[in-house]
């Protein structure tokens, strides 16, 4: 791994942890006018991230056991974020647009848009995209769009994609660390930089509306899109002008650039600094990284996982990958954590970056080889403004995905009511939540009938994941005893009963083994009696 | 050669036409009926027979002209949705030509009711009020390769990376335009070049820039490249108007390609005069240089427009950029320029000369580097650090692949040479049994691939030693499908994937393309069930017998009794495509299988000539489509029916060699006109 700080000298760092906000931050990234402070909890200046990992997870290392909304035990997934559980909300019962299941582009297509509309047609605006729209107005760059995953999807490109601008086009990833660092902290910054840009700009819209002219009709809607990233330049270097006028830019020429990233792993990190630094020094205030899109063959060989990651993610059917594919998704889990280190380091006005930052991490599937799209994983931290309640466990009862993002534009300062496929804005993010329990045993689970062939049964359905038994199920009973579902593959997705984990069932299926623990291996049909308590 | 089709394409438009209005009085009600009678009963939106639903298709049949929403996002989803609708048509009119459907054991179309349906696919969605079309005429913006390769043409530097693999980046080493400038995407067509989707995907202005300005200093350095700009090395202060103008004008010609308006010309000029007058010559020379180069004149490949719904031919400079851009990603070169602004090109054996001395370019390398590379796959072996395996190896393999594709071009093969050859780029280290010969190295080569080294840091250890034509006699290996690139990205790292073979194969080369079912049984199931049946002392279960099992329901046969054979029938070759005859464990591998026409096979090279007997068409017509798809930078639509059937019949009259499906390919009206709506 790289030396993590090299974005910065050292010495503009923090000097240890007991000084941490030692740093004369003001100085730099105060407005030289008045000198007051905006950089008190205004919700104008609250940051987003979203940090997005294709395919999924393996729901028995995901799924948080027990506990009460404050008090619960990390799942194996989120060990890394052992340091910063007081800091993170574990959000559960949250789902995408259920069109998108079974599928990877969709789930894709739906997670910042709350919609599935066709790939590789326009989509609806992304949440990330509204924000900036309106934050954006008063940072040099508008938003990040960044990914990790070394290469990009062929079969669909609509997977390569999580953010989508105004008219529903996909906003281009970046995948170079350096580009990116040069953009946010070289080019504009440098006032002779931006003046020969301004030359070239005024040059080259005079160029288009002599060439528009004389277009066709249908010409002039490709070449709107020229005009469109001109002016975007142009509002850059209107915002950097700014910020050096008012004395910010200065700090920028103290970041060194990144070294070249020598694997997925580095380039990952390299990005969460640059998306830390921007942040930091009020350079763009909302970007979001793919780290890995859902047909991702990338390979984490430094650390010693071989194979392809979307291969992984297929536990069920590819046998043995478990523990490789726990790995990964712990190593993503670690990027959060590390990031989540990097924001609580910079000093932000009263605080730290950390508290005035929306950190959304998570994946548009959950479980990675049924591809269901219900109970999203997905971890919010960051205090944004000191708006969010954070160090909880949160269940929802099948939220949909859009009611999270219309929250959390809310929490961003934005005046929006509906979005996607929302039908309200999500409680328990700014305040305590409906914490839905586990079905409580009320003593009726057990079995209704049982011949030789056939059995009913009641009782709560868990699924039970090992790296021996991918796709084992299991009926728990009132007794404390419980039936096992060994059925094909095929039968559990025809039926889709890994939606339907946590709830209790009646299940009528064809039995094989009569010693106990008894194992139905076809389920016939199933009736879902209740979701939660 | 026939060069007899570019003129008249006018009049068999007309002539079909005419025929067509004559015998195709039908109505709506009889395809509803063929519809309702045949295909319904399993295809209806309850049983959705294989995720087929034909309900919709009446809806449209009964209701043509829906009107037009009023909103713009409603009327995206009316287009989204009658775009399905032409697909799903695309698909029954396929599949009921064919005879695929319906199946065998149901009631079967009669010839009359098969001509129902063709004649309404073909009046609705292949003609347009009777006449056939071109569609729609998109602008097309350069992509990152064509823009790489137009800034060395026209500044006359060099900008690419030798192509050196690096252990550090466990890939090809990129160009700096490359590191800046992001990766296009490749669109519905299956190419970057797919104008529909770089139209919706944001033009990287800043990344643009960057680019313009590392191109120009590369110019500036270089005294060559500006003694073929400015006809001198140096500019002098005192550079005359006259002179200044003359560069200027030369310059934009090269750089826009179709020239620009007076207008356009006159604003740089005084852009000129205005810098000329405040700093060097030099200097107000690169500023306008690099105004020109950021002009959308030269970022976007104009054609003059008018307006008209109806085909009507592009200008013969126009037709040009078409050309080069097609054969050589690159803008025309001063020969085609002149045959062209002289008129001369619209000559059908002047055009298929150029085609012939086009193709004995050593530019038209952007044919196996950017068409054949994307279409199938292989540019992954370059830029996907999965497949790294050591610098010599993933060169050589990329190379193998890109040579091989070359040769057909080179000597104009028939492109059925694709799956089975009796010749073939080898690297040193595989030659895997049989005989064979090594052919002298053309000398062609050495220009094209003569910066192909190997290095070390920044060291050049030794020239690097490319793949060498093998004739092969009684090898597995000929053709390109078996090559050890296609092995290796249809692999799994550690273990070879039938299926992704098979589909691979189907995709790429049937041109089928599969919608992977939503989810399936893991292979695991077959295994444990062969597992549970067998005693103790059989032998171990090879991973073929799981296949076969695995794919036995009726419901997967439909797919897998076209996937599975072509993936097995190549199981002799490893994941680096290297001949095997045991899987670990000692179980005997035998790559063979049954076509689904009856016709079985007991080794790779026979299936690859089962292939190519009972899938012959289907291979011509998809290379063709793939190719066409790339040279119009769109996918390929019904009404594309006509051209497409008139370079099948005359390819296969010529051995369906290269040459020809390109020349065909160049004739067509879709790639000689262009239409406004």
């Amino acid at each position: 791994m790289s030396d993590p700080s090299y974005l910065l000298p050292r010495r503009s760092f923090l000097r240890g942890a007991g000084v941490a906000m030692s740093l004369p931050l003001l100085e730099v990234m105060a407005p030289a006018i008045d000198g007051t402070d905006r950089l008190s909890a205004s919700p104008g200046r609250v940051r987003l991230c979203v940090l997005y990992k294709g395919c999924g997870v393996n729901p028995s290392s995901w799924d948080v056991t027990g506990g009460t909304e404050t008090s619960f035990q990390l799942p194996k997934l989120l060990q890394p974020l052992a340091p910063h559980q007081k800091d993170v909300t574990i959000l559960s019962g949250i789902d995408s647009d259920h069109r998108a299941n079974g599928t990877h582009v969709s789930a894709t297509l739906a997670f910042m848009t709350g919609k599935v509309k066709k790939s590789n047609y326009r989509q609806s605006q992304s949440f990330d995209q509204l924000i900036a729209d309106e934050v954006g107005k008063e940072t040099p760059v508008h938003s990040l769009a960044l990914r990790g995953d070394p290469y990009i999807d062929r079969n669909d490109s609509s997977e390569n994609y999580l953010s989508y601008d105004r008219v529903g086009d996909p906003v281009p990833v970046a995948a170079n660390p350096e580009v990116v660092f040069n953009q946010l902290f070289r080019g504009f910054n440098n006032p002779q930089h931006r003046s020969k840009t301004k030359t070239v700009i005024d040059e080259v819209k005079e160029s288009y509306e002599a060439v528009r002219r004389r277009a066709s009709r249908s010409d002039r809607q490709v070449l709107l899109q020229y005009l469109e990233a001109v002016r975007d330049v142009e509002k850059e270097i209107a915002k950097f002008s700014e910020v050096d006028r008012q004395g910010r830019g200065e700090n920028s020429s103290r970041f060194l650039p990144p070294t070249a990233a020598r694997n997925m792993g580095e380039r990952v990190q390299a990005m969460l600094d640059l998306i830390a630094i921007a942040f930091w020094t009020d350079t763009t205030r909302v970007a979001s990284l793919m780290m890995a899109h859902t047909e991702s063959r990338g390979i984490y060989d430094f650390i010693g996982v071989n194979d392809e990651f979307h291969y992984l993610s297929h536990f069920v059917r590819n046998r043995r990958v478990i523990p490789n594919f726990d790995r990964v998704n712990q190593w993503h889990a670690s990027q959060l954590s590390y990031f989540l280190t990097k924001l609580k380091s910079l000093q932000d006005g009263e605080g730290t970056l950390f508290d005035n930052t929306v950190v959304l991490f998570g994946s548009g599937i959950k479980h990675a080889d049924y591809h269901s799209v219900a109970d999203l994983p997905l971890v919010l931290a960051g205090g944004g403004g000191g708006q969010i309640k954070l160090g909880r466990y949160v269940r929802y009862h099948h939220a949909p995905n859009g009611n999270l993002l219309l929250k959390l534009m809310q929490v961003m300062g934005l005046k929006k009511t509906q979005f996607g496929n929302s039908t309200e804005p999500l409680p328990g993010i700014t305040e305590r939540g409906t914490f839905y329990r586990d079905v409580v045993d009320d003593g009726s689970w057990k079995i209704l009938s049982l011949s030789d062939k056939e059995i009913v049964v009641i009782g709560k359905l868990q699924v039970r994941v090992t790296a021996e038994d991918p796709n084992l199920y299991v009926i728990l009973l009132s007794d404390g005893s419980h039936v096992e579902i060994r059925a094909g593959f095929g039968n559990i997705n025809g039926n889709r009963m890994d939606l339907f984990a946590g709830s209790v069932m009646t299940v009528t299926g064809e039995l094989k083994v009569k010693e106990r623990p008894l194992v139905i291996t076809k389920v016939k049909n199933y009736q879902v009696l209740k979701n939660v308590d | 050669m026939p060069s007899n089709l570019v003129m008249p394409f006018r009049s068999v438009f007309v002539a079909l036409a005419l025929m067509l209005e004559s015998f195709c009085q039908l109505t709506a009600n009889e395809v509803v009926e063929v519809l309702k009678s045949h295909c319904l009963e399993c295809h209806d939106s309850t049983e959705k027979s294989g995720g087929i639903d034909l309900s919709v298709l009446l809806k449209g049949v009964e209701d043509p002209q829906e009107s037009a929403d009023r909103h713009a996002e409603a009327s995206a989803e009316a287009n989204h949705s009658s775009n399905l609708i032409q697909d799903l048509w695309a698909r029954v009119e396929k599949v009921v030509s064919r005879g695929e459907m319906p199946p065998d054991g149901e009631d079967q179309l009669d010839e009359k009711k098969r001509e129902t349906i063709r004649l309404y696919f073909r009046n609705r969605y292949v003609l347009r009020n009777g006449n056939p079309h071109v569609g729609q005429t998109l602008l097309r913006r350069l992509t990152r390769y064509e823009l790489q390769n137009t800034l060395e043409d026209v500044l006359g530097v060099s900008l690419k990376r030798p192509y050196v693999f690096s252990p550090e980046s466990k890939g090809m080493v990129r160009s700096t335009i490359e590191l800046v400038y992001p990766e296009d995407v490749p669109g519905e067509s299956g190419f970057d070049n797919d104008a529909q989707q770089l139209a919706i995907s944001n033009l990287p202005f800043q990344e643009y820039v960057q680019t313009v300005d590392y191109a120009l200093r590369m110019f500036a350095q270089n005294d060559f490249a500006r003694k073929v700009v400015f006809g001198q090395t140096r500019l002098p202060n005192d550079l005359s108007i006259e002179q200044a103008t003359r560069i200027i004008d030369l310059f934009v010609r090269r750089a826009w390609r179709v020239g620009g308006s007076k207008e356009d010309r006159n604003r740089l000029m005084s852009r000129y005069h205005r810098l000329a007058g405040e700093k060097t010559i030099e200097e107000a020379m690169l500023a306008v240089m690099k105004f020109a180069l950021l002009s959308p004149r030269f970022m976007y490949r104009f054609e003059s427009v008018k307006e008209s719904s109806v085909p009507y031919r592009v200008s013969p400079v126009e037709l040009a950029v078409r050309l080069s851009y097609f054969l050589w990603s690159s803008p025309p070169d001063e020969e085609l320029f002149t045959l062209a602004r002289n008129g001369k090109l619209s000559q059908p054996e002047v055009l298929t000369q150029q085609i012939a001395r086009m193709l004995n370019s050593p530019k038209r390398i952007s044919l196996s580097e950017n068409f054949a590379g994307q279409w199938l796959g292989f540019d992954q072996l370059k830029t996907n650090p999965v497949y790294y395996q050591g610098e010599s190896w993933t060169r050589g393999v990329y190379d193998e692949l890109l040579f091989s594709f070359d040769e057909l071009l080179k000597s104009n093969r028939s492109i059925l040479e694709i799956v089975d050859s009796d010749w073939v780029y080898l690297r040193n280290a595989r030659l895997a049994g049989g005989r064979s010969k090594k052919i002298q190295l053309d000398n062609v080569y050495i220009d094209i691939f003569s910066d192909r080294r190997i290095r070390k840091g920044l060291k050049v250890e030794r020239f690097y030693d490319p793949p060498a034509l093998y004739q092969l006699e009684g090898t597995q290996f000929g053709g390109l499908i078996t090559s050890t690139g296609i092995m290796r990205i249809t692999s799994a790292p550690k273990r070879t994937n039938p299926i992704r073979r098979g589909v691979w194969i189907l995709e790429k080369i049937i041109g089928e393309s599969m919608q992977p079912p939503e989810n399936i049984p893991p292979l695991a199931e077959s295994e444990k069930r062969l597992n549970q049946n067998k005693d103790e002392n059989a032998p171990e279960v090879s991973p073929t017998e799981i296949l076969r099992l695995h794919t036995s329901q009726d419901s997967c046969r439909v797919c897998h009794r076209h996937i599975d054979p072509l993936g097995l029938g190549l199981e002799n070759m490893d994941p680096l495509g290297v001949w095997r005859t045991e899987y670990p464990g000692k179980i005997k591998i035998k790559s063979e299988g049954t076509l689904p026409n009856g016709r079985s096979f007991r080794s790779p090279s026979e299936l690859k000539k089962e292939l190519l007997n009972y899938y012959k068409d289907r291979i011509a017509e998809n290379m063709v489509r793939q190719m066409m798809a790339y040279a119009l930078g769109r996918k390929i639509q019904p009404f594309d029916r006509i051209s497409l059937d008139r370079v099948l019949v005359a390819i296969s009259a010529d051995d369906y060699r290269i040459g020809t499906v390109i020349e065909q390919i160049v004739l067509s009206p879709q790639f000689q006109c262009r239409q406004d709506d």
